[in-house]
Formats: C-alpha cells, sequence, structure tokens
C-alpha cells in the first residue's frame, strides 16, 4: 500500500455520507529508537477536505502565514477541512480509494502540527 | 551547506520522538540525498503497512518511474509505467524501494544512511556516466 | 576587486534575462517604432525579476533547494511536470536562439554566414558548459556583457533632447503609426521577457552552485539589487540608442545589424567594436544560462545530481541533457529557421510557466519551517501578491494579444 493511495481517498462516515477527500496525511514519530536512524513514523491522522482541489500548502497549520491573500484564499476555499485520527477509520478500501469512519468518529480543526 | 534544518520545533536529529509532519507537506515529492551530500531522486511515494494491532506505519521511501508513474495522469503515467516495467526485466518489478530505517534525517530534503550507489534507481545514472560522460575527454576532472 | 565579481551572478542572470538576443532585437524594435513609451514596463518588469530574484536567492542560501525543486514539492508532479514542459520549452527555445545569436554576432565580425558557424557556436556553448568552471563562466560573460554600456554613451554622443526623451518615457501614449492592441503586445512581451522563469532557475541554482548559506544573504541581495537594474538600464539604452536614430528615419529593426546602427553613428568603428563585443558575450552569457537552466529544471524535477560544483562523471544525467539540448539546438537552427522569430514564439509557452514558477517560490519564502526567522517581510510580501497577479494576467493575456496582432506585426 502506498501513501499515494491514501492521499485523493474518499472519506465517508458510517452512513455513507460524504466527508471529503484526504488532502494530506498527518505522520507521527514513535517507535524504538536506533542509533543514527529516526524512529518510526506511524499514520496519527488524515486531513480531510470537502474541497476537490488539492492541496492547503501547508495554511491549515498556521494562522499567521503569509502572504496574506494567499492564505485567505487556501483557507476560504478549504473552510470545511478537518482532522480525523486514524483510529477513527474504520475501513480502507485501497483499490476503490474510499475510506470509510467509525460511527463515533471525532472531526478536529486542523491544527498546527 | 543545503538543507540545514531551520525550525527548531522540527529538530532533524534521529530518535528524538513526538515529532509529527504532514506527509504530503513535507515529506511527498522532496530531494533526496544521500550520506555524501549527493543528490538521489525524489520521494515518489511512501511505502505503508498495516501491524496487527491496526497502525499504519511508514515503511520505505519509493522512488523512480515505478513510484511516479502511477501519480502521473492517463496516458503518460501508464506509460511511464510500462517503460519501466520494459527496462527491468522483471515481471512486476515495483518500485524502487528504501527501507525507512534508511532515512537518517528530514529537513527540506530526505537525507539517507547509503550512498547512492546502493539506490535502486542509480542504475539509469550510473548507464549516462559509463556510456556517454566517460567517453567524453575531461569528465572525471573537477571543473572547481 | 572581488567585490565586483561577487555580483557577476546577478549581472549574468539580469544579461539572459533583458538583452539576450530576443531582447536585444525587442528592445531595438520598440525604441525603433514606439521610442520610450513603454521604458515604464521595463521598470515594472526590473522590479518584478528584482522581488522574485531575492526570495528565490534567499531561499536557495537558507535551504539548499534550487526553484525547481520548490515547484515539484508544492505543486505535486502532475503540475510540476506542466511546468516543466512550458518552460523547458520557453527555455529549450531561447537556448537554440542564443546558439544562433552567437552566431549572428560573429557574422557582423568575420562575415561568415552565420549558418556556417552555427556547428562550431553549439561546439563553444557545451565546451564552456561542460568544462569551465562556474565562476569563471560568469565573471567572464557577466562582466564582458557590460560592454553593452556603450549604448548608453551612444545615446549621450547623440546629444538628444532630454526633455521630450523623459517625456515619451513618463507620459507615455501608443504612436499614430501602431495600434493599441500592437502596443499591448509589445507590452505584454517585455515583461515576460522581464521575468521569465529561466532567471530564477539560474539565480537560485547559481547560488546553491556558489554554496551560498545564510551568511551570504548580502551577497545574493547585492547580486539582485545590483544586477537585474543594471540589465534594465541596458535594454533601456538600446531603445534610447534606436528612437534617436532610427525612429525619425522609420527604419524598422529586424536583424542584429540594425541594432547596432545607432552606436555606429554616435560613436564609428570604436564604439561598434564594442557593441559586438557586447553582443558575443551577451548572446554567449544567455546561451550559457538557458542552456543549464534547463539541464537545471530537467534534474531538478527528477531529482538527478546536477550542477557545475562537482565532477561531470558525477553528475552523468544532468551532462547528458546539456549535451542532448545542444546537439537539438544545432539541429533545429540547421534547419534555416530564424532564430529572432523562434524567441517571440516561446512567449506563448511563458503563459503556463510564469504563474507556476512564481507561486511556490511566494509560498516557500513564507514557510517559517523553511525559513526560520528569513520568512518575507511585508514588503517582499506585498510586491509579490502583486506581482503574482501581473504575472497571471500577462500569462493569460499573451496567446491572445500574439494572435490578435500576428505577433506584433
Amino acid at each position: 500500500m502506498r501513501l499515494s493511495d491514501l492521499l485523493g481517498a474518499d472519506v465517508v462516515d458510517a452512513a455513507g455520507e460524504p466527508v471529503g477527500r484526504v488532502t494530506d496525511v498527518r505522520l507521527a514519530q514513535t517507535g524504538p529508537v536506533g542509533a543514527g536512524v529516526l524512529a518510526q513514523f506511524v499514520v496519527e491522522s488524515l486531513l480531510v477536505s470537502p474541497r476537490h482541489t488539492g492541496s492547503l500548502f501547508g495554511y491549515e497549520r498556521r494562522h499567521d502565514q503569509g502572504p496574506a491573500l494567499l492564505r485567505a484564499a487556501v483557507r476560504a476555499l478549504h473552510r470545511r477541512a478537518v482532522m480525523i485520527a486514524w483510529d477513527d477509520v474504520d475501513e480502507w478500501d485501497v483499490e476503490g480509494r474510499r475510506v470509510t469512519l467509525t460511527r463515533d468518529h471525532d472531526r478536529h480543526p486542523p491544527e498546527v502540527a | 551547506m543545503s538543507g540545514r534544518p531551520v525550525n527548531p520545533r522540527d529538530p532533524a536529529e534521529p530518535g528524538r520522538g513526538g515529532r509529527r509532519m504532514d506527509a504530503a507537506l513535507r515529506l511527498l515529492d522532496h530531494q533526496l540525498v544521500d550520506r555524501d551530500g549527493r543528490l538521489c531522486g525524489k520521494v515518489d511515494d511512501l511505502e505503508l503497512e498495516r501491524r496487527d494491532d491496526g497502525t499504519l506505519v511508514v515503511t520505505a521511501v519509493l522512488t523512480g518511474p515505478g513510484a511516479l508513474g502511477p501519480r502521473l495522469p492517463g496516458v503518460l503515467g501508464r506509460a511511464t509505467v510500462a517503460v519501466w516495467r520494459r527496462l527491468h526485466g522483471d515481471a512486476e518489478p515495483g518500485a524502487s524501494r528504501i527501507p525507512f530505517e534508511r532515512v537518517a534525517g528530514i529537513d527540506s530534503a530526505v537525507r539517507l544512511t547509503m550512498s547512492r550507489a546502493e539506490v535502486p534507481t542509480y542504475g539509469l545514472e550510473r548507464w549516462a556516466r559509463d556510456n556517454v560522460v566517460e567517453k567524453l575527454p575531461g569528465a572525471g576532472n573537477a571543473p572547481e | 576587486m572581488k567585490r565586483i565579481f561577487s555580483v557577476a551572478l546577478g549581472v549574468l542572470t539580469a544579461i539572459g534575462g533583458f538583452v539576450d538576443i530576443g531582447d536585444l532585437v525587442t528592445n531595438a524594435l520598440v525604441g525603433a517604432r514606439f521610442g520610450l513609451s513603454l521604458a515604464w514596463v521595463v521598470v515594472v518588469g526590473v522590479l518584478g525579476i528584482v522581488v522574485f530574484a531575492e526570495m528565490s536567492g534567499r531561499v536557495a542560501a537558507i535551504t539548499g533547494r534550487a526553484t525547481f525543486d520548490l515547484v515539484r514539492e508544492r505543486l505535486g508532479p502532475r503540475a510540476g511536470l506542466l511546468n516543466l514542459a512550458g518552460s523547458m520549452a520557453v527555455t529549450g527555445l531561447t537556448f537554440i536562439a542564443e546558439i544562433g545569436g552567437v552566431a549572428l554576432a560573429l557574422e557582423l565580425v568575420s562575415s561568415v554566414h552565420y549558418l556556417l558557424l552555427v556547428p562550431f557556436t553549439g561546439l563553444a556553448v557545451w565546451l564552456v558548459l561542460w568544462r569551465v568552471r562556474f565562476s569563471t563562466l560568469e565573471n567572464v560573460f557577466g562582466l564582458l556583457g557590460l560592454a553593452l554600456v556603450v549604448f548608453g554613451f551612444a545615446v549621450w554622443q547623440l546629444g538628444p533632447d532630454w526633455g521630450s526623451l523623459l517625456d515619451q518615457a513618463t507620459r507615455p501614449s501608443v504612436p499614430g503609426s501602431e495600434g493599441v492592441p500592437t502596443y499591448w503586445y509589445y507590452a505584454v512581451a517585455l515583461f515576460g521577457a522581464a521575468m521569465t522563469p529561466y532567471e530564477v532557475f539560474f539565480f537560485s541554482s547559481g547560488g546553491v552552485e556558489e554554496h551560498w548559506t545564510e551568511k551570504d544573504l548580502g551577497t545574493s541581495r547585492l547580486n539582485v539589487f545590483v544586477g537585474f537594474p543594471l540589465g534594465g538600464v541596458l535594454s533601456i539604452f538600446i531603445a534610447s540608442s534606436t528612437a534617436l536614430v532610427l525612429l525619425p528615419a522609420g527604419i524598422e529593426v529586424d536583424t542584429l545589424g540594425q541594432v547596432g546602427l545607432p552606436v555606429s553613428e554616435a560613436l564609428g568603428r570604436v564604439g561598434i567594436a564594442i557593441a559586438l563585443l557586447g553582443f558575443f558575450a551577451a548572446t554567449f552569457g544567455a546561451a550559457c544560462e538557458t542552456g543549464l537552466s534547463v539541464g537545471y529544471s530537467v534534474s531538478q524535477y527528477f531529482g538527478w545530481q546536477w550542477g557545475k560544483y562537482v565532477r561531470p562523471r558525477q553528475a552523468a544525467l544532468f551532462h547528458v541533457v546539456l549535451l542532448v539540448s545542444t546537439i537539438a539546438g544545432v539541429a533545429v537552427l540547421l534547419t534555416t529557421v530564424d532564430p529572432i522569430k523562434v524567441t517571440e514564439y516561446s512567449v506563448v509557452f511563458s503563459a503556463v510557466a510564469l504563474p507556476l514558477t512564481y507561486f511556490p517560490i511566494l509560498v516557500v519564502a513564507n514557510d517559517p519551517d523553511y525559513m526560520g526567522e528569513k520568512v518575507n517581510g511585508r514588503l517582499a510580501n506585498g510586491l509579490g501578491q502583486v506581482y503574482l497577479v501581473l504575472v497571471t494576467l500577462a500569462a493569460l493575456a499573451a496567446i491572445p494579444l500574439m494572435l490578435l496582432t500576428k505577433a506584433g506585426q
């Protein structure tokens, strides 16, 4: 399975209602430490936006990143973007590019990593 | 010289736990740099593996036409993958894989613990070196 | 003395952007047809490229990433590939034109037909890209290209009515003999030429070639603030000289030889000799800039080792791209296509390349994870956003205007 299989996948809730598309995947560094080597990365949450146009270019992460007009435009386009924990994913249909969420999933506002 | 870590909140030292990054923003399509500082491709995709407890782990960096091809649209993408298969000879060559344990650090680029000669896609560069560049006078002399 | 050479990168980049073969002829043509009524476009263009070259130089110094790296990482591989196609078309066509331009400059000196010289100029350009040290390349062609300042002396010598020249420049109006769409076609063409993407590809990659780090931010800025205005000034000198000599006589410009007419009239044989040196150095320098930029862009998209700061055998694919481009360029020129016409049509591809190049630069220059404290200040952001809108408008207008005016007839 690849990251590119997850990016752009449709995200639906337990009832099958669309939530949006995966625009980015937040990784968290965990796991055992090796000498001279990075600790392991796991998928922690998904950034999901109802907007089909791609990236948020990082503007969802900060409240002050310039330039102002660009930030305003990107945030306006993606104003209903949410972060959903990987634990709240019930099923990932890789071939069908579809992620189904659990019944009681939480939607968080996008936040600084 | 290149790609020094800047943000103190994102230290590049190995082993530091708790660090978070957005994969498409900070990893995907970024430059790969080998242990000698030489450029050796881009992060064309990442390999994910599901563990028994349901966690999804990043297990490898994928690079080369086998990884980039599927991300390009339509005919172009299929053609890229087809050419890669033809050149590679195996039935299902997949993408060139760099195990994630070989990543030393991440800043504006992804730094590896290996030399670029060990990256599978180095074959094309090696071919160009041996068959074109070495045949021209002055190839090994430093312009600098 | 070292100080003078430290701005060579900026000067050379500007030469390739403002007085390469396409611009030499266009500026002369514009002066001969429109006087100085389009000088304001050069000023607007200089400011724009200064703003973005400063950003791209700063990013290269802090992160070691040249501009095309940023294009792929921020826009993704698909939009990145679209930009690569568009900017390779512009840069590649310009490279071909410059090889032809060097041959045209040598034709003026030797009276040998330029087509016979093309294989040799192609070989010479390739040899320089293959073996000559980057710093030598910038110093030699950057400084020799400044010989074009002779056009300024020619203007001085011609003893013009300064008041009327200033009036033309500051109160622009479309001359009676020209149509309004044609005026705007040349305005867009001059603006597009001033902000051509290969300037930032070359400048930022050059900064990496020179191993810039945070301590070189001052040098990077000096390069930008000296180099590009100087390039703009040279363009205006050329346009002024033809405005004074050719406009009243109704002579139109379409060859390199005609570009030099005002200098020969004002300063005689010595002046022309210096102008020819300037033509040769500027076109050769621009050939190096555009040739290297093709190599830089392709390599930076795919992640291949690039640059003259390593031995050729360590950047094999990069050098293969340079070799193939040069051979292809010579082949195209030998089909007798007019190298100057080639640059006019390349502006079409800028439509795609301009916005897709400047947008990632603006985003990255604001990214604190990359730039730390060295993110854009308010001035850079204010101007950056204005110019992003301007380049997008210019990109959209380029093709319709070209079709409407039949490329400025």
